[in-house]
Order: C-alpha cells, then sequence, then structure tokens
C-alpha cells in the first residue's frame, strides 16, 4: 500500500470521528435523555458516514471507507451524544479521544489488512 | 394488480453516477485488474461489463463480448468504445440465463459481478456452461469477511444496499465450487473482503 494511501485512510479516519464529534455537540443538548442523545448520535455518525463516502469515493472505494468509518462513526456519535446529555466530560478531552479512538481504528484496519493481505492458502 | 418493477432497475436507476461512485475502486485496484485481465485469451466474455470501466485494463488483440442486464449501464459502455478499447460486442441479457452455447469462451472474467447478480450459483453455473473446458473465470470480486464483527455488520448493511446496489455479505468462494468450478488461485487484495479468484472449468 503506497504511503499517500495510507495518509489518506488515517486523514478520512480523523474526519469521520471530528466530523461526527462536532455535529454531536451542535444536535444533542445538555437536557436531552441519555438514551435518546445516543441513538441521535449514533445516527448522525450515519450520516457523515455517507457524506464521507460521496466525497471520497472517487479516490477510495466505498467498501474500504465503510468498516472502519462505521466503528468511529458510531461510536464517537454515541459517546459524544451520552456525555454532552450527562454534562460530564470536559470538550478538550472528548475531543482529543475521538482524535485518538479515530486513528486507532485506522490503524486496526491497517493491522487487520497486514495479517489477511496475499495469496489464500487452499484457494 | 400493481405495475411491478423489474429487478434490475435499480441498476438502470445507478448507471448514471457509477462511474464517480466506483472510481476509486479504479485508482486503487485497476493495476490489480490489469494483471488479472491480461491472464485471459482467445474469445473473452465480460459479465458483467457494467459502464464499461473495465474495458480499458484488455490488451488490444482480445475479442470481448460484454454482457449486462441494463440497458442503461449498456448505454454508457457503448460511450466508451470510442476510446480505443479492444474489439467488443455488447449484449443485453442476463447472466442466469445466457443466450450463447456451450463451450463458447476460451475465458469469463467478472468483476464486482456476483455482489449483484441475484442467484450468483445459478449464474456461476450459466457461466461455466459457456466456458470451454479447461477454460477459466478470472474474478475481482468483494464479499462477507470472516472477520468477527465485520461479516455481521455487512449483514446489516446489506439490508439497505442491496435495495440500490449490490449485496456486501455474498460467499463467492463457495459459491464458485457450488457452481463446479475448480478454484485455482484466490488473493485478498483488501482484508479478506476484496478478493481476485481465478477457477477453471
Ligand atoms: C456493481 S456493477 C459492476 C459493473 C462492472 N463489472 C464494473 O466493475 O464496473 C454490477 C453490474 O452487474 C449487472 N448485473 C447484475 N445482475 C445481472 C444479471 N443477472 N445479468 C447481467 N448483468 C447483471 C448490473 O446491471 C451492473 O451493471
Amino acid at each position: 500500500m503506497k504511503i499517500s494511501d495510507k495518509l489518506l485512510d488515517y486523514l478520512i479516519a480523523m474526519m469521520a470521528g471530528v466530523a461526527t464529534y462536532l455535529l454531536v455537540l451542535v444536535v444533542v443538548g445538555q437536557s436531552w435523555n441519555m438514551f435518546v442523545a445516543m441513538i441521535v448520535g449514533m445516527v448522525l455518525g450515519m450520516v457523515v458516514l455517507g457524506i464521507l463516502i460521496l466525497t471520497f469515493c472517487r479516490v477510495i472505494p466505498a467498501f474500504e471507507i465503510m468498516p472502519g468509518g462505521m466503528v468511529i462513526t458510531m461510536f464517537v456519535g454515541m459517546a459524544t451524544g451520552m456525555s454532552e446529555a450527562m454534562g460530564i466530560v470536559c470538550s478538550l478531552t472528548l475531543f482529543i479521544s475521538v482524535v485518538v479512538f479515530s486513528l486507532l481504528v485506522q490503524m486496526r484496519m491497517h493491522l487487520y489488512n497486514h495479517q489477511h493481505k496475499g495469496e489464500v492458502s487452499g484457494g | 394488480m400493481g405495475n411491478k418493477k423489474p429487478w434490475w432497475e435499480k441498476w438502470d436507476n445507478s448507471a448514471k453516477s457509477f462511474d464517480i461512485m466506483n472510481a476509486g475502486v479504479e485508482v486503487r485496484y485497476g493495476d490489480k485488474k490489469r494483471e488479472l485481465i491480461k491472464k485471459t485469451e482467445g474469445l473473452i466474455l465480460l459479465a458483467a461489463v457494467g459502464t464499461g470501466l473495465d474495458l480499458q485494463y484488455f490488451p488490444q488483440n482480445r475479442k470481448v463480448v460484454g454482457i449486462d442486464i441494463s440497458w442503461k449501464m449498456l448505454e454508457k459502455s457503448s460511450k466508451k468504445l470510442a476510446d480505443n478499447p479492444p474489439d467488443t460486442t455488447l449484449v443485453r441479457g442476463d447472466i442466469q440465463k445466457l443466450c450463447f452455447s456451450d463451450n463458447t469462451f476460451d475465458s469469463v472474467v467478472t468483476s464486482c459481478t456476483f455482489c449483484s447478480v441475484p442467484d450468483p450459483v445459478l449464474g456461476l453455473q450459466e457461466l461455466r456452461r459457456v466456458l470451454k473446458p479447461g477454460g477459466t473465470i478470472l474474478m475481482f470480486e468483494h464479499v462477507r469477511s470472516t472477520i468477527f464483527w465485520m461479516g455481521p455488520m455487512q449483514d446489516f448493511i446489506t439490508v439497505f444496499t442491496r435495495k440500490f446496489g449490490p449485496d456486501l455479505n455474498r460467499d463467492t468462494r463457495t459459491n464458485i465450487l457450488k457452481a463446479g468450478f475448480t478454484l485455482k488461485r484466490e488473493e485478498n487484495l483488501y482484508l479478506d473482503m476484496v478478493k481476485l479468484f481465478e477457477a477453471e472449468k
């Protein structure tokens, strides 16, 4: 895999996390029921993922963006929605966690790829 | 009495945006497709041709028959024939019920086809029928992953994607074997989700 492809994967992963985080902050309020906030957060994450796929499908196949992107946007949407409703986590801490989480998920995807790529024995 | 829409209407609908939506596949896997298609010989069946994105990978001296169920897809691929393609004939037809006689083709190429054909085993059996004995089917396909969380996720997403496009959770390896082919080679290109298969009649 080319370095530029890898960097693009990380960039998109980070954008997925950060965009979901920001969108959920804008939409979900402190007075929300925690369960509703969690579900809305996940749905908003899916919306962000859809937009990213449409934006980047010219350079990366949708089926490559989807698996890692879905994990990132769902978890970030859920966690941001819940913590926003509870008002318990400081925004900066959450923001940094979102960035780190997104990059770690992408790193895991690259690791999965490294493990699976190549000739399949018994083929 | 409802006027039931044909099952392939979704492919007519996606023809317009297909090239843009799939440009990334060509960027990342174009070289692999070219390498695979170089292995073809004689008379080749390209099933399904779609908008003709794969025609660019065929060496000039090949003779190709491109089949697709969607008129709109074929319309778009016919426009690409002006861009210096191999000798190509386009045919409208169903891979599950081919209009060719037994043992007609020397090679068959598929590319993101068996995520789309409604009955993949039937489709593969038909491709096997029209392939000459000893002929090869070369496939670039995305399939269901065996990674413990990814397969179920693909099952879930497929509930939605199959309404306007492909299934993401096909077990193409098993389908190839069920159709009676001998699997010669399998290569994972991305995770265990995007694969090349080479199989023989
Ligand atoms: C995902 S697209 C892939 C197109 C092309 N191979 C490519 O990679 O650019 C799937 C194609 O299969 C065609 N298709 C689906 N079922 C078919 C069938 N039973 N017979 C013929 N074509 C079919 C669709 O019309 C569509 O063009």
